[in-house]
């Protein structure tokens, strides 16, 4: 297991935004994989069709190299393109009412748990981000626990950390707070 | 009685037994405790998130079509979007800041002003006023006579909640109605012209 220093997602964003505009394609190719399901789930929590989410996901990236440029604080970087993706979202539901096309649920009702919905893709984002910035064991285990698609036992968890499976349950609890105390810092829950 | 830490916080929420004496002592406290209080929104936040485990995969093809956006909108083959010329305007005056009085509006925009604020970028200005009742009434004014970039443009009010959209009249004057404290991004759109107000704090008391 790779032991890492902690770099948070804004330093990553610098980091990115800085390759992007010196002309590192990678440096592009990274920022899609790591935002990109961030920009489709914003969309998709509006009960946009999949057509509509397709559009609002290519037209965000668009936006997003057309801008890069003029981001004054890189560091702010995902909280631009959830916001950049939220603006074409709801742009794209203004233009299906126009249309006269059915919306998924009454716009109140809809409006009200699509909020939730968005910011907790942002949280889940956060979330993930910070998980996979942790040194050491935590990051591993935490990533087993919640992120794995398979269904881990604790025992199956310890044989691949290497630890004894009583160490998993006190693990999480403390990996867990670890967690917390970095989300606490990074602003989860300061909207 | 001290607060308690994350780990003990944690144990309370996931329903797991105090680990401690001191912990199971101090069980009491987190009623009446604000940060406590925080904390234990924050844990149910990350426990919820958690919970719901990852954002969903992006299909290989959408993914594809945003890594190819630097070879597609080379400079070389400049697109319609390279003919639209952008400004982001940098706030001038905030009457909540100073504690000015704010500017006398009121007859023309239906009610008294609670608040006034006046951005500019390059020869624009964007002058937006809060009006009574909560309405955020606005005007572009372009002081080189370049108002053919504003025609047939339209403002869009982007906050955390929802966006909102609204037609420029020929004078360059728009308006929100029922527009609640919040922070807020403004984007004023014509074919040729994209005007910015990244950071439009009316969450400020008026």
């Amino acid at each position: 297991m790779s032991e890492r220093t902690e770099e948070s997602p804004a330093e990553i964003a610098r980091e990115l935004c800085r390759g992007v505009l010196s002309g590192n394609p990678e440096a592009w190719e990274r920022l899609v994989e790591q935002y990109g399901r961030l920009v489709l789930a914003i969309p998709r929590e509006l009960g946009l069709g999949e057509d509509d989410c397709e559009e609002v996901f290519q037209t965000t990236w668009l936006a997003l190299y057309r801008d890069l440029h003029r981001i004054e604080r890189p560091g702010a970087l995902p909280k631009w393109i959830a916001t950049t993706a939220r603006r074409h979202a709801w742009r794209a539901l203004e233009r299906r009412k126009r249309d006269g096309a059915v919306v998924p649920s009454g716009e109140e009702e809809l409006r009200g748990g699509a909020v939730e919905g968005l910011l907790a893709a942002e949280s889940r984002q956060l979330i993930h981000d910070s998980i996979e910035e942790m040194p050491g064991r935590c990051r591993d285990l935490l990533l087993l626990l919640f992120f794995d698609r398979r269904p881990l036992s604790y025992a199956a968890i310890a044989g691949e950390l290497g630890v004894a499976e009583g160490s998993v349950g006190p693990g999480r609890v403390r990996c867990l707070a670890e967690l917390a105390r970095i989300l606490e810092r990074r602003g989860l829950g300061v909207d | 009685m001290r607060c308690l830490t994350h780990e003990e916080l944690l144990r309370h929420r996931m329903g797991l037994a105090p680990d401690t004496a001191e912990h199971a002592g101090h069980a009491e406290h987190i009623g009446g405790c604000a940060p406590c209080t925080g904390r234990i929104e924050l844990l149910d936040r990350l426990l919820a998130g958690l919970s719901e485990g990852p954002l969903p995969d992006v299909p290989e093809h959408l993914v594809q079509a945003a890594k190819a956006i630097p070879r597609s909108a080379a400079p070389a083959a400049p697109g319609p979007l390279a003919r639209v010329r952008e400004l982001i305007a940098k706030k001038l005056v905030d009457t909540a800041s100073f504690g000015l009085a704010p500017a006398l509006r009121g007859s023309e925009e239906g009610g008294p002003v609670d608040r006034h604020l006046l951005y500019a970028a390059d020869s624009f200005e964007v002058d937006l006023a809060v009006v009574e009742g909560g309405s955020l009434v606005g005007q572009v004014l372009a002081d080189d006579g370049e108002g053919p970039h504003l025609s047939g443009a339209v403002c869009v009010l982007v906050g955390e909640n929802a966006a909102r959209e609204t037609d420029v009249r020929n004078n360059g004057d728009f308006r929100f109605e029922d527009v609640r404290p919040g922070r807020y991004a403004l984007f004023v759109e014509s074919t040729e012209l994209r005007l910015v107000v990244p950071e439009l704090d009316l969450t400020s008391p008026t």
